[in-house]
């Protein structure tokens, strides 16, 4: 019988001893067997380093560790006969693990682990209060504190994120495991994920995001939703939101509730729901018309785990109907120009829920498969597969009463992707996975043209090793991708069908050097690449809320990315700061850029812009500093900065995210929070002079307070927490959204959020 | 035991209702081929025709824009040069039309059932030429799809005819609504 780890979830309680000195820190917490959810005795413990042989559990499963120095602490974990199981973590304050072990199952897993200080204040990832605290908003929004992300807009509802200046098609998101297909392309183009089921977002760099996508050059987003397995039997875990927003008067309302099934038939269940309602936003001096929105999202995941078998079917349905700024609907230029040049735009509203036109609606739907078969304790199979559909319409303003009353554009992509992996552990002491993963993608479309109909398939192969050698840790993936895109261009009647292949490798290598307790080094190179999209090679259009024509090249290349990357780590008891620099080359980058002359359309003269390639280099630095200081107050800050060149002439890329930083300072216990936050965003100097109707708007500064607390009225713990976002009601503009031209960003909005978690136990009635 | 086993009974309804949403998200789908040709059902302004009657010899005078495909793809296939003699008087009619439709769908029929939303709106530059609208809408405001123009001095320029939309935002002036047609047509008075 072996004894494997399973899953590692760490809690972390907030220590009211914080003021101790360093080598006071209690490690303890219990291990409980992840199938029977029993709790494990006879496990033992041991520190490495440490004076003591080490302790084992206790009838209850339970462990403590005392006089624990802070920084980097190592643990061996063994129980009877089993495998020995190291993990290494960083703390600075007195921690609480759960740990999960298989037991008597020939089972093992990926141990993710990481410690307080990485958990709560790292870059790369938005979890626990970082998301709570922006729950209600879209997903978009909720990547925002992740080091290096900055929001493009369309107005206040539609933003995508942008990582270290790249977008759209050069990141990838994925849900729930699963590539994100939607149109992508589009910057108008949101990802329809419904916020609500994310417990964590995480960026990856480097060779994890191998396994998902070659062509991740901004980046690869995951969102991770709550395992169904989780669910523990007798009980019924509910969690209930509530979130009500001053600006627009509305809110949103989501529901979560699973379990499983019983203690002899180990089938998990979840369901989930959000329904969102908006009215008009306002600015500080005036309401937007038409700018409310609904959305209502539903899932549902089941699990049948066994010893050796572990399934898990999970389907989503996303549903949203944006109404756009009618201030934004214009003609031609002269229009825009009017628009930009008003104090207040033309068009005047009151408050309303209505949506008229223009507005979007998108559905999007995911089924997803999952199998897991573990061949041995060390060897296991992973299989994947999934089908997503989205349709997305877009309604115009009506030219007159008469005119056709169905979407102006109307777009439809179904997308089913295999992957199939094989992972090992301790195979020569190296920690492999191995797969290969397929995409067959269907596009088409009725009404305007923007982009043709067409089919793309792609197949890659992937291999992920990594290798601990003391404290060094070696990470190494190569991916090769094939992919076919066949499209069809209707040209008056003229059919045009063009077959394009791609076939490319890329590599990424990471080294993660873990100095001390206190220092923590890792370097990676990696490259991805990227096929022309689409809509880079032949749309041929106007671009109605921009009011500029754009021209595809069919012939275009991909683009190349060779990206090098520094993180450094900094971590005692009461103070954090990881710091990451980035360079980057794209070789052939796609970018859109003016060219003469204009073209005369029977709405006038409208200015065209042309996809090229160009060889350019990005650089830039992200920061994350915390700072606990006396009286549990802290200070936290947050800084993105970027520099683009073009290789060839010097010149800036344009619609580049400015210096930005967000400072917090406020007061953490156990049970409350206060923060009041500051966030500075420079005026962009970089652009390419001439390439916009007009220049970048001012830099500005924006305030904000979060409060939280948790209570209990008769056993019953209630989560409540209150933001205000633009405190000040700030009149401003931002250069990354894409109405600047027509109106202010929104004004001063008060967030309340109730977080009530409920259990129904059963048993004990 | 009878609540245990209600609440066994609410599980499996759940999970049956999981399975049967999933089943529920299949069939009615009308998502066209990629490959099929495209279906656009939205009216374009494909043609502006500009038919100027000189109003003392009844010489009739006409001027097109043609863009087939709209915005965007191919330029305009014809932009006519206005070509008018020195101080007269034309008679002025203004056509617009969805060429992609057969039969020609006439867009200034919709323009003149909906007056009250619609104005046209006539500039010149470099060119003596002045513009009367003579037609009106239900709240009394001109609409332009009849106006008459007169030619001053022989010269040479431009002459823009722009179509506003202005629902519910109409007061006779060209500033509020958007822009459905701009077109710059070069004019010759000779």
């Amino acid at each position: 019988m072996k004894v494997v780890l399973i899953h590692l979830y760490l809690f972390f309680s907030l220590s009211l001893f914080s003021q101790k000195s360093e080598c006071h820190f209690t490690v303890y917490g219990e291990v409980i067997d992840s199938t029977t959810m029993l709790p494990l005795e006879l496990t033992n413990i041991e520190l490495i380093g440490g004076k003591s042989k080490g302790i084992s559990t206790n009838s209850k499963g339970q462990f403590f560790l005392n006089n624990i120095c802070g920084g980097l602490v190592e643990l061996h974990i063994s129980h009877l006969q089993c495998e020995h199981i190291h993990l290494q973590f960083t703390i600075s304050k007195d921690t609480n693990i759960t740990i999960y072990l298989q037991h008597a199952n020939h089972v093992f897993d990926k141990i993710t682990f990481a410690g307080k200080g990485d958990e709560e204040n790292s870059i790369e990832k938005a979890n626990g209060k970082k998301l709570e605290l922006l729950k209600g908003g879209s997903i978009s929004e909720m990547m925002q504190n992740i080091g290096g992300i900055v929001l493009l807009k369309t107005g206040a509802n539609i933003s995508k994120p942008i990582v270290n200046g790249l977008h759209s098609n050069r990141v990838i998101v994925l849900n729930n495991g699963i590539r994100q297909e939607g149109q992508n392309w589009g910057m108008e183009h949101a990802p329809e994920i419904d916020g609500f089921l994310a417990t964590e977002i995480e960026l990856l760099k480097g060779t994890q995001a191998m396994r998902y996508a070659a062509d991740g050059i901004g980046g690869v987003l995951m969102i991770k939703p709550l395992s169904v397995f989780n669910h523990k039997s007798g009980v019924i875990k509910w969690e209930y939101n509530l979130v009500g927003n001053s600006n627009g008067r509305g809110g949103a309302s989501s529901i979560i509730l699973g379990s499983k099934l019983s203690e002899k038939i180990p089938i998990y269940w979840r369901i989930q729901g959000t329904y969102k309602r908006n009215g008009n936003l306002r600015t500080p001096t005036y309401f937007l018309s038409n700018t409310g929105m609904q959305e209502l999202n539903y899932s549902g995941a089941l699990g049948y785990q066994n010893k050796r078998l572990k399934l898990e079917l999970f389907y989503s349905s996303f549903y949203n109907k944006i109404a756009i700024f009618k201030g934004s609907h214009i003609g031609n230029v002269s229009d825009l120009l009017n628009a930009f040049n008003a104090d207040t735009p033309a068009v005047r509203s009151g408050f309303t829920y209505g949506i008229e036109r223009p507005n979007q609606q998108v559905q999007h739907q995911l089924l997803k498969a999952n199998a897991e078969w573990q061949l041995n304790s060390k060897s296991k199979i992973q299989i994947v597969g999934s089908y997503q559909k989205n349709h997305r319409q877009e309604y115009d303003v009506l030219r007159s009463s008469t005119s056709y009353q169905g979407p102006n554009f109307n777009y439809f992509i179904n997308t089913f992707t295999t992957d199939m992996a094989f992972m090992k552990n301790q195979f020569h002491k190296i920690n492999l996975t191995a797969g290969v993963n397929g995409t067959y993608q269907s596009n088409s479309y009725t009404g305007r043209f923007f982009i043709p109909g067409f089919y793309n398939k792609g197949l890659a192969t992937y291999i992920l090793l990594d290798k601990n050698i003391g404290r060094l840790k070696l990470e190494l993936a190569l991916r090769e991708d094939y992919k076919h895109l066949t499209s069809y261009l209707w040209i008056g009647n003229t059919l045009n069908v063009s077959n394009l292949k791609f076939m490319n490798g890329t590599f990424a290598f990471q080294g993660t050097y873990l100095k001390n307790k206190f220092w923590t080094y890792s370097v990676a190179t990696s490259s991805a690449w990227r096929p022309p999209a689409p809509n880079e090679l032949f749309s041929n259009g106007l671009h109605q809320g921009l009011a500029t024509i754009e021209i595809g090249d069919p012939a275009l290349k991909p683009e190349r990315s060779f990206n090098q990357l520094l993180d450094i780590k900094y971590m005692t008891k009461k103070f954090y700061l990881e710091t990451e620099f980035f360079a980057k080359k794209i070789n052939g980058f796609i970018n859109l850029i003016p060219s003469l002359p204009p073209q005369v359309t029977i709405r006038g003269a409208f200015p065209v812009y042309k996809y090229v390639q160009q060889d350019i280099v990005m650089a830039g630095l992200n920061l994350n500093l915390k700072h606990e200081l006396k009286k549990q107050m802290f200070y936290k800050l947050n800084s993105n900065l970027l520099f683009t060149q073009n290789v060839k002439d010097g010149q800036p890329i344009s619609q580049m995210p400015p210096l930005n930083a967000k400072l917090w300072v406020g007061k953490e216990t156990q049970k409350t929070m206060f923060q009041i936050w500051c966030q500075a965003t420079a005026k962009q100097n970089r652009y390419v002079f001439g390439s916009d109707y007009v220049a970048p708007p001012k830099g500005f500064i924006l305030l904000g307070i979060d409060g939280s607390m948790d209570f209990k009225i008769k056993h019953q713990t209630f989560k409540l927490n209150i933001s205000v976002n633009n405190l000040t009601n700030l009149k401003y503009r931002e250069y990354l959204n894409r109405f600047r031209y027509f109106a202010n960003e929104t004004g001063r909005n008060i967030t309340i959020r109730i977080i009530v978690p409920l259990q129904l136990n059963n048993k004990k009635q | 035991m009878k609540k245990l086993k209600k609440y066994r009974i609410f599980q499996v309804a759940i999970a049956a209702s999981l399975i049967l949403s999933i089943h529920a998200c299949k069939g009615k789908s009308e998502t066209p081929s990629p490959s099929a040709a495209p279906v656009n059902e939205v009216e374009l302004i494909t043609t502006v025709k500009v038919i100027m009657t000189d109003t003392a010899t009844n010489t009739i005078t006409t001027a097109y824009f043609y863009d087939i495909d709209g915005p965007g793809g191919n330029g305009p296939t014809i932009l006519d040069t206005i070509k008018l003699n020195p101080n007269k008087v034309y008679q002025t009619k203004i056509y617009l039309l969805d060429e992609t439709k057969n039969p020609a769908d006439s867009i200034s029929n919709e323009v003149l059932k909906e007056g009250a939303d619609h104005l046209f709106v006539f500039t010149s530059t470099g060119v003596n030429l002045s513009f009367k609208i003579t037609d009106k809408d239900k709240n009394n405001l001109p609409i332009g799809l009849s106006s008459n123009w007169t030619s001053g001095a022989a010269s040479n320029g431009t002459v823009i005819v722009t179509l506003r939309h202005q629902p519910g935002v109409k007061n006779g002036t060209a500033t509020p609504g958007e822009t459905d047609v701009e077109v710059a047509f070069p004019c010759k008075i000779q």
